[in-house]
């Protein structure tokens, strides 16, 4: 089910509704059953695989817990091996089956297998990452082993968080199943706030953007480099308002029933150096590597060419989980490679900065980092959105070929007509970027939650009318999904 | 009750008390906020109306009023609810007890077959776009009421005529299927003349009981949608249709006085190049399950040889017509199956002695992907048609001959 659908529309206030009017004891059953009815919108059979990782990792957590020495270690390894089996078999065999046939062929073995075509289970890699999660909480001695079978199923399948993250620790979410949340009136309003705005960024922004987005990508070679580089700044904020809108949505249901998720993503766009930038998007899964892959490998304690190596695993794992691809793996590995080059020449930065006198315009220093940070996040997503690797080199290629042309054609990028789509549209494209940038321009101190309630009540409801009349005349109901939902 | 127990069951009856305060709250603020806001929806919806859901009746009749007093109609859009205006045209013939000699039943792809083909014969074009069997059943029935059925009747063939569901999983949209189990959902004005047809031919009636009750719900349903409240705002001027003495115009749709259109208005504006993508596109998405037996559903195969030798049997002439497809869409559609829709055609033609004309495939016309013969990948241009019409004039001038003299010499006076 998505959250941009009417079947949602109707699903959530009526489990919101049955969830408070039931007694306590009975409401994680009440999720329970709705997680599972929200799972099985997509494809109903796949709620079995789901189930079967559901049903190791219980089992597993509680052996870990009982067992002592290497038991604990074996029952760690058979859960992992197992978890991750099933996201191999479902999302990587293929790209492992093609990659073998492709090296076969350049070695002239006569050698080839069949595809499976096999459709991967919606949200599979972040429940999987949940589960893992769990498990391995559970052997660090950091979290006990959940004995109802029921508030663990909960805890991997709740749904507003099921399909898309975040990523969240049993730490932070099992123990919420417990407690009794009762009807709080600000706290809802906030929820529906939230879940209002995340609405308005996915169906307006961006599915609008969407719209140029598919258009210029899907057909790289029709268009010139100023409109290439155009689409992947749209694609920038497209993807970024697209999965923020998830989680916002995500965030917000959870919290009218009175449940806490973490927080993914803190104006990323406003990084001031790439490891910020990750301090700031899809903070939940960036958080998840540090911890059970960065640290477990060395982390920073170890020396330079180890910590670089530990970093560059960890983004290029990080491309990997993200799609079964090699433009995902090279999207990981630039990453990776941003951050050791940021790491390496950061002393080099610093006495750079101090010889150019940059304390003396430290809002212009900032800026200049902030459009750095932000041309190399750009420079990746083409290899995230490129239907194919040669596609996100011709990209690359072309757009550098405007870079390099003379300033004046870099009005030519701004104000581009070769889109084909009407300029109405393109308008409005900048405007609702203009209108996300200057909200989150608001927020860098505090959020825009807090800052509501201080403004007249006339405005406060003008601005929640326009919010939601925006998304009636603006929003794209075409049943869109979330990009992250194919992860 | 021990004095604890008490203040206990006192705070959770306070609590709960706060809690439906504030539940209360929370419904009446929600309540200030989207009410004005479905209301708005709904008066937007209702009064511009955009696809002619609620003035349906008037409208369609107008414009059936309009065509039969040898009017074209100018207006904005395509009109949608296509079926509803067939139905109205068709019940005006009866109220002129006048019936045209010559009819297309048929789609978008057979729309620019006009009165030009058919010098001195009344004639009348009832392309459904998107249209079906079950469209040709409903036209055939909704004549049988008239009690007079046309002399000549072509009906053009696509390669959706008689597909079921598997038509929604590939490009076409057969029109209104909400639901792919259900075989066919056609337009409600069409829906006594289907269920008459049915009877005249003898056919079993296709699954979908529910289908007035869907499609008013549907209709409601429109009234809170944000699409058509979306549409609604960008058509807001809408130009309600009217008569014009143009054959086509640049900036509206222009529905003529024999029922014929023009699929694009602007056709010198027609890049090969573009259309020749659009083509590929098409093709990758749909090779496999568009000329072949995936899309022939056995029922509606034989509820077509059924119509077929009703019409026959009735003594009406019968063509089949088949408007080429884009020669790149043809060539890769071609490779992943056999052009099997044409073959039972062919097989069907010679025993019931119907001639078909035209072909699916683009190269017996010697059309190329070079010139622009096409709108997209399967709207041929009227030059196409007058092509094929031309190759064929001599089989048609017979059949006229054959069929419509004697039907002449009995016919009443008047019609247009």
């Amino acid at each position: 089910m998505l959250f941009n659908s009417l079947a949602f529309l109707i699903f959530f206030p009526a489990v919101t509704g049955l969830y408070f009017l039931l007694p306590h004891p009975f409401r994680w059953l009440l999720l329970l059953l709705a997680s599972c009815a929200f799972y099985m919108a997509f494809i109903p059979v796949y709620i079995f695989i789901l189930f079967m990782t559901i049903l190791i990792d219980y089992f597993a957590g509680i052996q870990i817990e009982k067992a002592q020495g290497r038991g604990r270690q074996f029952w760690l390894v058979l859960s992992i091996i197992s978890t991750c089996a099933v996201l191999f078999v479902f999302k990587y065999c293929d790209f492992f089956i093609i990659n073998v046939n492709g090296a076969a062929r350049v070695l002239h073995w006569n050698y080839s297998m069949k595809l499976m075509h096999i459709i991967l289970p919606i949200g599979l890699s972040f429940h999987t990452f949940q589960s893992l999660s769990y498990v391995i909480e559970v052997y660090w001695g950091k979290q006990k082993a959940e004995h109802n079978f029921g508030i663990y199923a909960l805890y991997v399948m709740f749904y507003p968080q099921l399909v898309a993250g975040p990523i969240e620790r049993p730490q932070h979410l099992l123990h919420q199943f417990y407690e009794q949340h009762v009807f709080e009136y600000q706290r809802v309003a906030d929820g529906l706030k939230l879940m209002t705005w995340g609405m308005f960024k996915k169906v307006v922004i961006a599915d609008r953007l969407a719209i140029f987005v598919n258009h210029v990508y899907n057909r790289p070679g029709d268009f010139q480099g100023s409109t290439l580089l155009l689409a992947t700044v749209f694609f920038a904020f497209q993807i970024y308002c697209d999965f923020s809108g998830y989680s916002d949505i995500a965030l917000g249901s959870a919290q009218v029933m009175g449940f806490k998720l973490m927080q993914n993503f803190n104006r990323p766009y406003f990084a001031k150096s790439i490891a910020e930038f990750w301090r700031r998007w899809h903070i939940s899964l960036s958080t998840w590597f540090k911890d059970y892959v960065y640290i477990p490998l060395g982390g920073n304690r170890v020396g330079y060419s180890r910590h670089a190596a530990n970093l560059f695993i960890t983004f290029l794992i990080s491309g990997l989980w993200h799609g079964a691809n090699w433009t995902y793996v090279i999207w990981g590995a630039l990453h990776g490679g941003y951050i050791v080059c940021g790491l390496t020449t950061r002393a080099w930065r610093e006495r750079l900065a101090l010889y150019c006198g940059w304390a003396r315009w430290p809002a212009l220093h900032k800026t200049v980092q902030i459009g750095c940070t932000f041309a190399l996040v750009c420079l990746s997503w083409i290899f995230f959105r490129a239907n194919s690797l040669p596609d996100a080199l011709f990209i690359c290629r072309r757009i550098f070929i405007v870079l390099h042309s003379v300033p004046g054609d870099w009005l030519a990028v701004v104000f581009d007509r070769s889109f084909g789509l009407p300029r109405r549209e393109l308008a409005l494209a900048y405007a609702l970027i203009a209108v996300l940038l200057g909200i989150q321009w608001i927020q860098r101190r505090t959020h825009i939650r807090d800052v509501l309630p201080k403004f007249p009540q006339p405005l406060r409801w003008a601005m929640y009318f326009t919010l939601l009349l925006s998304i009636a005349c603006l929003g794209v109901f075409g049943q869109n999904q979330f990009i992250y939902f194919q992860f | 009750m021990p004095i604890h127990q008490q203040s206990k069951i006192g705070e959770q009856c306070q609590r709960m008390n706060q809690e439906y305060k504030d539940l209360l709250r929370m419904l009446k603020k929600l309540a200030w906020l989207l009410v004005p806001m479905l209301l708005l929806v709904v008066v937007v919806n209702y009064y511009v109306d955009p696809g002619e859901l609620f003035y349906r009746r008037q409208v369609k009749h107008a414009v059936a009023e309009l065509l039969l007093q040898g009017h074209n109609v100018l207006s904005d859009a395509i009109p949608s609810e296509w079926g509803d205006l067939q139905a109205d045209v068709i019940r005006s013939f009866a109220a002129r007890r006048s019936v045209p000699d010559v009819v297309v039943w048929g789609t978008s792809r057979s729309s620019e077959i006009s009165q030009t083909f058919f010098p001195g014969e009344k004639f009348f074009n009832h392309a459904i776009p998107g249209g079906s069997v079950f469209d040709y059943v409903a036209l055939y029935g909704l004549y049988q009421h008239l009690g007079r059925l046309p002399g000549l009747v072509i009906i053009s063939i696509d390669p959706w005529t008689f597909c079921g569901r598997k038509a929604v999983t590939i490009d076409r949209t057969l029109y209104f299927i909400p639901d792919p189990d259900k075989l066919l959902d056609i337009q409600p004005g069409l829906e006594s003349g289907l269920a008459f047809g049915l009877h005249q031919i003898q056919a079993v009636k296709p699954r979908s009981g529910s289908r007035r009750m869907t499609a008013n719900i549907r209709r409601v349903g429109n009234l809170l949608s944000l699409t058509y409240f979306q549409s609604a705002l960008k058509n807001w001027r809408l130009r309600r249709p009217q008569s014009t003495e143009k054959d086509s115009d640049a900036d509206g749709f222009v529905l003529r006085c024999d029922g014929s259109y023009a699929m694009c208005r602007d056709t010198a504006a027609i890049q090969p190049a573009i259309i020749t993508e659009t083509a590929r596109r098409f093709a990758q998405v749909a090779k496999g399950c568009f000329l072949g037996s995936s899309v022939m559903v056995t029922d509606n195969v034989e509820m077509f040889r059924q119509l077929v030798t009703a019409l026959r049997h009735g003594g009406i002439g019968v063509v089949f017509y088949l408007a080429p497809i884009h020669p790149v869409a043809y060539d890769l559609l071609i490779q992943s199956e056999p052009n099997q829709i044409e073959l039972f055609l062919h097989d069907l033609g010679t025993q019931q002695d119907i001639p078909v004309i035209g072909s699916f495939n683009p190269h017996v016309y010697h059309l190329d992907a070079d010139r622009p013969w096409f709108v997209d990948q399967y709207h041929p241009v009227r030059g196409v048609v007058e092509i094929i019409m031309g190759v064929h004039a001599h089989e048609l001038t017979q059949l006229s001959a054959i069929y419509l003299q004697p039907q002449r010499t009995s016919a009443p006076s008047g019609g247009r």
